[in-house]
């Protein structure tokens, strides 16, 4: 089938490649189905999280391993109804702005990828992780 | 802030400038407190930890260029090598 996307135009995906999030990104309920895509040139870090229904919502997330070594998500318990059987990706939601060294991302919430079940959720996690962290200027300040 | 004392089962009316009440019912106090609330449709309800999350994604969701990600991604790549 054919996607429209926000910043690739017209991509052709296959209906596997979908995601369905059985708990959407907070704020924006209405959007269930997703499809990730990669720039080659950017390499496999940093993906965008389009929209099936809607060309112009696409969010970017980094993947956050290696980040910070605070970071050690656990899912909360009852995670397994929204997500399914199986291992789960988890990518954290980024505001990548025109200084890009100011990028941060939201540890508190990250996104979930079940790559077997094809479900997703945005999921609140019960630590106390910030909501942006600027993870360059963090890093930046431990050397 | 306004603060108001109030017992279970008693409530309080907000009534914006334009549009329809909001009521704030207290259920039940143990030690948590039951909160019940009753706004006109289209008024969306948040936890407020939640609520920064709602914020930060309405942001994420804006358009960014594509050189910026690239600077981001060569910018990662050199922190994973100086690792």
């Amino acid at each position: 089938m054919i996607i429209r996307t926000r910043d690739f135009g017209e991509v052709e995906m296959s209906e596997t490649e979908i995601f369905h999030f059985s708990q959407p990104l907070f704020g924006f309920e209405e959007y269930t189905d997703y499809v990730i895509l990669h720039d080659d040139e950017i390499g496999e870090n940093i993906v965008w999280l389009q929209s099936v229904q809607e060309q112009g919502l696409c969010f970017i997330l980094i993947d956050p391993s290696g980040m910070t070594p605070m970071f050690a998500p656990e899912l909360p318990i009852g995670s397994e109804k929204l997500l399914g059987e199986g291992d789960c990706l988890c990518w954290v939601v980024a505001v990548v702005p025109k200084n890009f060294k100011d990028t941060s991302v939201n540890l508190k919430s990250p996104v979930f990828i079940n790559t077997e079940s094809h479900l997703a959720a945005q999921i609140m996690l019960e630590s106390d992780y910030p909501v942006r962290y600027f993870f360059l200027k963090e890093g930046a300040n431990q050397c | 802030m306004l603060v108001v004392s109030r017992k279970a089962d008693e409530s309080i009316i907000i009534e914006p400038e334009q549009g329809e009440l909001i009521e704030i019912k207290l259920l039940s106090i143990d030690n948590q407190v039951r909160v019940g609330i009753s706004a006109p449709k289209g008024c969306k309800i948040w936890r407020k930890e939640l609520y920064t999350t709602v914020e930060y994604n309405r942001n994420a969701a804006e358009k960014i260029s594509v050189g910026n990600l690239r600077s981001l991604s060569s910018q990662l790549t050199t922190e994973n090598n100086n690792d």
